[in-house]
Formats: C-alpha cells, structure tokens, sequence
C-alpha cells in the first residue's frame, strides 16, 4: 500500500493536515449534523490521503470530494434518522437558524450538500456537480427544491 | 430584497452559524496516522464490515452481493482533478437504489439493450455493470469465511428464487447485473426507472436492495456451506470459478460444453484467527484468572444486560463508553441479541492476555470470530480497550487516542 514514507511526504501531509482539518469538520457537520461524526469522518478521509498521497495532486480538493462522499455514504446508512444538530448551541444565534438547520438535515442528501455547498462554501456550480456527481442543471434543482423546502419553516 | 434573497440569506446565517460552533479539535498527524498503524480499518473491509455492522442481516448480505457485486473503493476518484471526478463505472454497496438482474439466458443483444437504457436515462447518477466473475469473487469474500453464518438470513422471495436458480445451474451462469444510483433530488424517479426497466426483455428483477427485504432464506444454504463451488464455462464466455475451502478436491466441472474444470479466481484471504505464542509467563493462579477473563467477555458481550454491568468488565469503559453507545445504536436490532463464548486464552505476561472470542448474535447476523486481549486492570480482569476498539470500528466508530500514560 502507498503511504507517505519520505520526510518531506510527512512534511506536506501535515501542512495540509493543519491547515485543512477544521475546515472539513465544519463542512462535514453541515452535512451529517454531528460534530462526532463529522471528526470520524475527515479522520477517515486524510487515512484515505495518507493511502494515495503520491497519485493525488490536488490534495485540499480530493479531501472535499472524499468528505462529501463520506457524508452522503453517512446519511445513506441512517437516512433521516441521524441526530440534527443536537448539540447546536441556541445562544447567539439568529432565531431561525434551529428551525433552519433543522429542516436542512430533514433534506435528500444532495438537496442539503447543494445548499452548505452553495451558501456556505461558496462554490461554483459546476463544482458542486462534479462533487456530487451531477449536471449543473441538477445542481440548480437541487438549491431550487432546498431553498423551497426551508422557506416553508421561517415563513 | 425578495423573499428568495431574503431566504437565501437566512440560510448563509444559518449555515455559518452552526459552523462557527465548531472548534475541532486538530489531533497531531500521529494521531491519525495511528488507526491505520494498529491495523485498525482498512478500506478494503470497510464495506462488508459496514454491512456486518447492522444495515443489513447477513444473508441479505449475501443476496444484495449475489446481486449487485461490491466495490470496495466506493465512488473516490484516486485524483479529484477536477474535483470530484468519480470513476463511472463503480458503485459502492451503501449507494446503490436499484439493482437490475439480468436473466440467466438473457442474450448479449438484451444486456447491451438494458445497458443503453441506463445510461440513457436522466434519472441515473452514476450506474456499474457487475459481471459473472466479478460477482463470484465478491460472494467468495462473504461466502467462504463464514458459511454457516449465510443460513438464518433473510432475503426476499425474489432474491431466494434467484439465489436457489444460481446454485442449481451453476455460478458459472451468473447473468450480469446492474447497480444503478439515481438522483435522489426527485424520489420519484427511482420508481419511473424500476418500471422502464422491468419492462425490458431479458430483465429478470429490478429491485431496490435495502427496502426488499423481509422473508427467512433457506435456499441454497446448504449448498454453500459446503465451501465449494466449482464453475463450468457458460456458452461464448471465459471460465470462471471458486473454491473455498482449502485441502478439499472439489469434483472436477466439465461445463456445459465438456471443457474440463474451470480455473479458480484468487480469493481474498480467509485464515482463521490465530493466537500469539504464550510467553510462559502467567498469573499466580492462571484457572482462576482464565475463569474471570471469561466472566469479563461474556459479561460485557451480554447485550441484555445493563450498560453499566457490562462496562464494569471493559478497560477505560467511562471513556469508551460514548463510543460504544454510537455503535450500538448503529446495531440495535442484533446489539440486543449479542453474546459471546471463548476459545483459547494463552497469557502474555502476568496482567496480559490473548483470547479467541465468538460473538453471536442469535442468527440475526453472522458471528464474529477474533483475536482479543484481556488485562489485569486494578486487580481485575477485563476486556482490553484495543479489543472494544476493533470491534467497534466494524461498525464505522473510531475510538479515541489512547491517553498517554
């Protein structure tokens, strides 16, 4: 099995340890509603790294695929049975983000990872179509039939 | 702003919200490098043992591999450049909605007719083509290291006539099959796909295997357990065939066209669980201590008995314990029926031991047969943290780093 044996493998394994770890775990509790499993999860995701290190070029953007993959394999296995953001603190927080984040966890998979990755990453469209392995188009549906979903809970 | 914008924004709030509530705790490199290193998961496990965990019974098991094939690496492009790029053609167990099965005289002309129909579809995300081999190799990897474990199962009455058609004509007539992962924005699609395809000529099943699910299977079981499947050529194809057991000749399979004996495809390995060597040092009375090493497993594998009973015969139970609850409930169906027998229990040193242990679980799911430890722990024996961490990763939990010491 490949794996980073050279100093300088660790070396840059760990830079983007550092630097992207955080970043997945946010992401990773946007999509399963667990700050546990959203860890277990990108804990997973740089072993999976750490196995390809050599034949991956982009490591930040495989991460990003190999975490969405992991939360939709997550979701699939306890469909809408998963804790939703149980342990959100209320305190400080606009008064419709419960009722929101709430509704986003009752959302298909994609419909949800459209959204956290349209309004919380920020990314393109044809980006969240190759991560969720869909056309554009369907991306578009998906924020359409998301965004309708939520508007139900805070209107 | 209009009420899109205004929503919009709510959402950016929302999301940014809860993510700032995230302060994750960054582990050294080691850490994670750590699971991995103690022979913790690795991926080409991680599916069966998933599937172990408690989506699905055994024999399910067993019947969504006869029927769908498995790929290990899910749907992870090696490299995502351009992000996100995912091998078309491989479908992972835990994604699949439909599994469409070909007859097992279905022509050349009608696979490559449902083939098109697939691709063609705009409901389909992604879609794989399991060939005869491909499935023999995967039924191998769940067949061959547990027979026994495939006859108290359940699977519907489709896949048990399927499974029974398999084994009376040979695996070497295993028609292809299709996974098929749909767009699961529109639930209504998979139900437009089943009924197109159901349609089609040469198509024996289309079903959706997580939800087909119901009935005792008791078909075909004997036939695997006996661990021997020899394979004969079908019309216009390669030879193809297993054998699982080892020093066993099975009966030479001169296929359909008299060919001789099929070659046998590679299995993975299948060795059962050995102990290490005893280092000849032992506890003062070591009857004694092997007597509390089997209170210690089968008390804390008695999944009627109260958590905090349990937990007092596990090393670092207070910490584990959350983790513990994580995989249980991830199993609560077959968690409840778990008990446990022991085998062999050889001493590494005088607080050290290794043990052979079984957990079963009342026929709902296969047993599980492995290396354990047991340590002296403030006087008493116990179920060691590294065992309770193996087991739970079988079920997709990963304990924390051991504390230093």
């Amino acid at each position: 099995m490949e794996r980073a044996g050279d100093d300088e493998s660790e070396q840059a394994l760990a830079a983007v340890y550092s630097a992207d770890f955080e970043r997945l775990v946010r992401l990773a509790y946007l999509l399963t509603g667990s700050r546990v499993i959203a860890e277990d999860l990108v804990q997973d995701s740089f072993l999976r790294l750490q196995d390809r290190w050599h034949d991956v070029r982009a490591p930040s953007a495989y991460l990003r695929t190999v975490v969405v993959n992991a939360c939709r394999g997550h979701h699939r296995r306890v469909r809408r049975e998963a804790a939703a953001f149980a342990d959100l603190v209320h305190d400080g927080v606009q008064p419709e983000t419960p009722v929101l984040l709430d509704a986003l966890a009752r959302l298909p998979y994609r419909q949800r990872a459209a959204l956290v990755l349209r309004f919380y990453e920020d990314r393109p469209e044809a980006e969240i179509a190759a991560l969720l392995g869909c056309r554009p188009a369907t991306v578009r549906s998906h924020v359409h039939r998301g965004l309708a979903a939520l508007r139900k809970v805070i209107t | 702003m209009s009420d899109d914008e205004r929503v919009e924004r709510a959402v950016r709030v929302a999301l940014r919200e809860a993510a700032e509530q995230v302060e994750a705790q960054v582990p050294s490199p080691g850490d994670w490098r750590g699971p991995r290193s103690r022979g913790g998961r690795t991926s080409s496990r991680r599916v069966p043992l998933a599937v172990v965990a408690g989506l699905v019974t055994v024999a399910v098991l067993v019947a969504v591999f006869v029927l769908t094939g498995r790929t290990d690496e899910a749907t992870i492009a090696t490299d995502p450049e351009p992000p996100g790029q995912v091998e078309p053609t491989e479908v992972g167990l835990d994604e699949v909605d439909l599994v469409v099965v070909m007859a097992i005289d279905a022509t050349a002309d009608q696979v490559a007719a449902v083939r098109e129909a697939i691709a063609a579809s705009p409901d389909v995300v992604r879609f794989a083509e399991v060939t005869s081999q491909q499935v023999l190799q995967e039924l191998a990897a769940v067949v061959c290291p547990d027979p026994d474990g495939i006859a108290g199962g359940v699977a519907t009455e489709e896949q048990r006539a399927w499974l029974s058609d398999m084994l009376a004509v040979g695996p070497g007539r295993i028609p292809t099959s299709f996974r098929i992962v749909i767009d699961d924005g529109d639930e209504a699609a998979g139900a437009r796909l089943r009924d197109l395809l159901a349609t089609l000529p040469g198509v024996a099943s289309v079903a959706a295997p997580r939800t087909d699910v119901s009935v005792p299977a008791e078909a075909g079981a004997s036939a695997l357990q006996t661990r021997t499947f020899t394979v004969g050529p079908p019309p216009g194809s390669t030879s193809v065939g297993f054998v699982c057991s080892e020093g066993e000749d099975p009966a030479p399979d001169p296929g359909p066209q008299g060919e001789g004996p099929a070659p046998s495809v590679p299995l993975p390995e299948t060795s059962a669980p050995t102990l290490p060597a005893p280092s000849g040092e032992e506890p003062a009375d070591p009857e004694a201590a092997r007597a509390t090493i089997v209170e210690a497993y089968t008390t804390a594998a008695n999944g009627s008995l109260p958590a905090s009973e349990r937990r007092a015969h596990i090393e670092d139970s207070e910490e584990l314990g959350p983790y513990m609850e994580r995989a249980a409930a991830a199993n609560r169906d077959v968690a409840e029926h778990q008990t446990a027998t022991l085998g062999d229990i050889v001493f590494l040193d005088a607080d050290r031991a290794a043990l052979i242990y079984t957990l079963y679980f009342d026929g709902r799911m296969a047993p599980i047969t492995a290396v354990g430890y047991a340590v002296l722990d403030d006087g008493r024996w116990k179920v060691s943290r590294e065992t309770v961490c193996a087991l739970i990763l079988r079920a997709g939990v990963t304990c924390p780093p051991r504390a230093p010491s």
